[in-house]
């Protein structure tokens, strides 16, 4: 019975690590981002959350999937200025409406909630100064 | 008797799922009403500081707080009010769903929220009368200046 419950401990383990971002972390990251092109602003997702690791529901901006919601993990796109809106899907689908200017910056957090069956996924536009802080520790995760 | 109360135990149940699912899927909506936005277009810019912390309830029970000392720079007027946008805090309207909000003031009495994508109002649960200084309107700036250089495609960081 130990024996059992220690494979399957192990088991958790192992999917646990793997779903989680492995890439670049963004502290290390940040002076090599590309600069952002003309006319385009710039949107951060970030997961700071491990909890309900096993859900990663995609990420949709305007309905074009960008990336998927990794716990500890970031990715950004640009996009010209204008209305946006962010998706993510578990049982159910939480979005976030928000505007971007040209050469601005948004951070935008994948929150973690408790759901029925599963965990909900909601997306929360976030300061810049609460973003940089929490990102930090956030690796590059799987962008679209 | 066996059946009717095993009968009895799924029904239970299924009203269980159904009004838990009920809660988690469907929390709350914020109502949203039509409203005509006319941007500032300059030479009447006016802003002011807020001087107290503010919490403005919306009936959706995710109240929105407004940081004391944040300065608030008016871009356009509804029919409910003036609307003003601040560099110094992200400001939205919480239920089910998030959205980008601006905040609306008449007479020194906060009315609700405009929706900047949805072009809509949100109406507060009652006006708030806020303790404001004015303040010269400070240019509208993007939250990092990032530098720009033309012609670059969209790129997506991979792993």
């Amino acid at each position: 019975m130990k024996k059992v419950l220690g494979l399957l401990a192990l088991v958790c383990i192992a999917l646990f690590i793997t779903g989680c971002a492995s890439g670049t972390q963004f502290s290390s990251a940040q002076g090599t981002f590309p600069p952002v092109g003309q006319d385009l602003g710039r949107v951060f997702f970030y997961r700071t959350s491990i909890l309900g690791a096993a859900i990663q529901p995609d990420v949709k901006l305007n309905g074009e999937k960008v990336g998927s919601a990794k716990p500890k993990g970031f990715f950004y796109v640009d996009r010209p200025a204008g209305a946006y809106k962010v998706e993510t899907s578990t049982e159910v689908t939480r979005t976030l409406s928000f505007t971007l200017e040209k050469n601005q910056t948004r951070y935008v957090r994948l929150n973690i909630s408790m759901g029925f069956f599963a965990g909900h996924v909601y997306p929360e536009l976030v300061d810049t100064a609460t973003a940089e802080k929490e990102i930090a520790a956030c690796k590059s995760g799987d962008a679209k | 008797m066996k059946l009717a109360s095993t009968l009895a135990i799924i029904g239970t149940s299924l009203v269980v799922w159904a009004a838990g699912a009920g809660c988690a899927f469907d929390i709350s909506h914020v109502t949203q009403l039509p409203v005509n936005f006319a941007p500032e277009t300059g030479g009447q810019e006016t802003a002011f500081i807020l001087l107290q912390e503010v919490t403005v309830k919306l009936g959706t029970g995710f109240p929105t707080h407004l940081k004391a000392a944040s300065r608030w720079r008016m871009v356009g007027r509804t029919e409910f009010g003036e609307v003003y946008t601040s560099n110094d805090q992200v400001l939205s309207v919480e239920a089910s769903n998030i959205y980008e909000a601006q905040l609306v003031v008449a007479d020194r009495n906060i009315t609700g929220f405009y929706l900047p994508v949805e072009k809509t109002f949100v109406r507060a649960s009652q006006p708030i009368r806020i303790s404001i200084q004015p303040a010269n309107p400070a240019p509208a700036q993007p939250s990092i200046p990032i530098p720009a250089q033309p012609s670059t495609p969209t790129p997506i960081l991979s792993t």
